[in-house]
């Protein structure tokens, strides 16, 4: 007995929104842990700068026409969860078909947020310059803060990666650097660009 | 005819200058295919990168290259035959260093160029810092034209994943740094706790009268105030050794080395014990070190000396005054009534230093002197506390081996003798000859003998000669205090004036 209705053979194939992407050469076809993590922090990142960020991912998955691999709430938090740095990490691996997915997502949501994503890097820029501190500024103290609050909720305390950033400074340079990370998502090829960056030296 | 095409972002501006090689006449969008020349304009910059394909190339390469290093944090050597032309750097996480070395064929525009071309290869190259928007305007200006079809279709975007071995190596290194960054951690760590740890004071062992006393200064198991009972290496010393350091621990109402047992302190009252660290925490560290006491009285007197005006009053005014570590005069407190009404005419309030505001200026520590003005002009600088000898690091509490007498009955008999029979031999002396208050504990045994005597202050101890004490005590004159005697004795402060006026007071007031 087949699983796949013969009626509807694209379905099954590869969503349009992610066929641009081209696997790597990785082995056993799943995401390296460096790719999992960052997708999730990218992705951490966008709900901060986005009070409804999570609805937002959903909706995306949907318009995009990726519910065939984002189902629902439980299994986007089930493949974001591949993150080995989350409290309830998951053992399951990240298939480079939901990477994609997850990848395609967070940019078409970065591309809305552009103007912001500017903005807030240009005056973390100008306030650094000042020497004065982020909270100067609401909106990117807001971003900064909601950050460490989204980070700390849900990153595993006890993982020496994750100990790494116990300080509000260096969750701050972490939030920084994903905003700079959202900035080039924004790009004519930023997708492609990120895709190709999560797999920079775990290839053969 | 040239075809130009410009990318334009808010950074940075691409313009192509070049020809195209197809003769199809009506293109509304000619396919631009030799590039005769490439500007880059980037904000801030008053001069564009100029140069040929070489330059654009270059550049279009470096860009791509340093784009996918930004984004992943691998840094891959960019291959070629040749060394590139454009540059970028990373100069910290926000900041990018992008350099451009002048392109061989502008240089050829110059004839004299030519001559010594050498040279003019090796001029300094141009060095523009990009902060990190500006550096995505100049990769999104490049990735434009990566986009344009109609613009050297022969140039397109390469992207593909860095190889392992350019991470190999680094995540050895990584790895082999982790044993050595824990072993440099642990050490930091050690130091900041033994930052922490506080040093064990050192004391003079003092003599104890009862051995009874030696062993009953037992580890307490209550830890002492303050300190923390597993780092702190002073409680757990003072058990293991039974040292002198040890047996000091107890009548001095030092904060540092109290353990409020009540066993191995002489001092019948618990509670009272308590309050003597209370207070001597609450109050301000105090100068006690002699010299350190002398070396401030000799320049306080200096300076109130220099600033003193011709007395307007008929008595003697009496302050107390703090003196910080640098003689500055921290506060004042007048003493007596013609003091608080005649403050004025005392150099005191122009000469109290005033701290700065927000500053704590009475953590600090202080000396606290006797300071009188008299009506005469003279004035007189003496310590609050009379002089301090090392061995007694503070009168009230030094070790008393006899029994004291405590009954107010029997000191308010026992004063008028001992007034009686010093004043009665120093009126036999010459007149005094020293200028400043003798201060003198005095032990008299239950019938009003003097049986012993200690020097409270320099002067006391100097000016022993015109006093009567050393000739009136039965025991063997001593500032040290005399341990031979069983007898409940009582005692008493006595203060001889250069005025002639004898003071005679219970030690522990009335």
């Amino acid at each position: 007995m087949s699983v796949i209705p013969l009626t509807s053979p694209t379905v099954s194939s590869v969503p349009v929104a992610i066929e641009n992407l081209l696997d790597p050469p990785v082995p056993d076809g799943v995401c390296p842990r460096r790719a999992r993590q960052q997708i999730d922090l990218i992705l951490l990142a966008i709900e901060a700068l986005d009070l409804k960020g999570s609805e937002a991912i959903l909706s995306m998955a949907e318009e995009l026409d990726l519910k065939g691999i984002i189902k629902n709430r439980v299994s986007l938090w089930r493949i974001r969860s591949t993150n080995p740095l989350r409290r309830y990490s998951q053992r399951s691996p990240l298939t480079l078909t939901q990477a994609k997915a997850l990848v395609v997502i967070a940019c078409h949501l970065t591309r809305r947020l552009t103007v912001m994503i500017r903005e807030l890097l240009m005056v973390s820029h100008q306030l650094h310059e000042k020497q004065m501190p982020f909270d100067q500024h609401f909106r990117l103290s807001d971003y900064l803060e909601r950050f460490r609050a989204h980070f700390r909720s849900r990153m595993n305390p006890r993982r020496m990666a994750v100990v790494a950033y116990t300080s509000d400074d260096k969750l701050n340079e972490l939030a920084l650097s994903l905003l700079e990370q959202l900035l080039f998502c924004t790009g004519t090829n930023g997708m492609q660009r990120l895709w190709t960056s999560l797999f920079d030296g775990e290839v053969e | 005819m040239t075809i130009q095409r410009q990318y334009s972002l808010p950074n940075c501006t691409l313009i192509l200058e070049g020809l195209s090689t197809t003769s199809a006449p009506v293109d509304a969008r000619p396919l631009l295919s030799i590039l005769i020349n490439a500007e880059c304009h980037l904000a801030g910059q008053a001069a564009p990168l100029m140069g040929g394909r070489d330059f654009f190339e270059n550049l279009v390469n470096a860009v791509n290259h340093y784009a996918q290093e930004f984004l992943s944090g691998v840094h891959v050597p960019i291959a070629g035959d040749r060394p590139s032309l454009v540059k970028l750097q990373k100069i910290n996480p926000h900041l990018h260093r992008l350099t451009v070395q002048q392109p061989a064929d502008a240089i050829q525009d110059h004839t004299s160029a030519m001559e010594n071309g050498r040279r003019t290869n090796q001029a300094a190259p141009t060095e523009i810092d990009l902060t990190t928007v500006q550096l995505f305007d100049l990769v999104e200006a490049v990735d434009q034209f990566f986009a344009d079809t109609r613009t050297l279709g022969d140039l397109s975007l390469q992207l593909a994943p860095a190889s392992k071995r350019y991470t190999t190596r680094q995540e050895s290194i990584a790895k082999q740094a982790v044993p050595a960054a824990i072993g440099v951690s642990s050490l930091a760590l050690a130091a900041v706790a033994f930052f922490f740890i506080p040093v064990p004071p050192v004391r003079r062992p003092q003599p104890v009268a009862k051995p009874a006393s030696t062993t009953s200064v037992s580890p307490s198991p209550a830890p002492s105030p303050g300190t923390q009972p597993s780092s702190s290496p002073s409680p757990v010393s003072a058990s293991a050794t039974p040292s002198p350091i040890v047996v000091a621990v107890s009548p001095t109402p030092s904060p540092v080395a109290t353990s409020p047992s009540p066993a191995s302190s002489p001092i019948p009252s618990p509670r009272t014990d308590v309050n003597q660290i209370q207070t001597a925490l609450n109050t301000p560290i105090e100068i006690t070190d002699p010299t350190q006491v002398e070396a401030l009285q000799k320049q306080l007197y200096d300076k109130l000396d220099r600033a003193i005006q011709t007395p307007n009053f008929d008595q003697s005014l009496v302050y107390r005054v703090s003196v910080g570590k640098d003689a500055a005069i921290v506060n004042y407190k007048p003493a007596n009534a013609a003091a608080r009404d005649n403050a004025k005419q005392t150099p005191l309030p122009a000469l109290v230093y005033t701290p700065v505001a927000g500053s704590t200026a009475s953590s600090e520590p202080t000396a606290q002197f006797r300071v009188v003005f008299k009506p005469t002009g003279a004035l007189e600088v003496s310590p609050w506390h009379g002089y301090l000898t090392p061995s007694t690091p503070a009168p009230v509490a030094s070790p008393i081996s006899s029994p004291e007498i405590a009954d107010p009955a029997r000191l308010e008999s026992l004063t008028p003798k001992l007034y009686k029979q010093v004043v009665e031999s120093w009126n036999d002396k010459p007149a005094p000859t020293f200028r400043q208050d003798l201060v003198y504990r005095v032990k008299v045994n239950q019938v009003g003998a003097i049986v012993g005597y200690e020097a409270l202050n320099r002067p006391a101890t100097d000016s022993l000669k015109e006093i009567p004490l050393p000739g009136l005590t039965k025991a063997p004159s001593s500032t040290q205090p005399t341990t031979a005697k069983e007898e409940p004795v009582a005692l008493f402060k006595v203060v001889f004036k250069p005025s002639g006026v004898l003071e005679v007071s219970p030690w522990r007031g009335y």
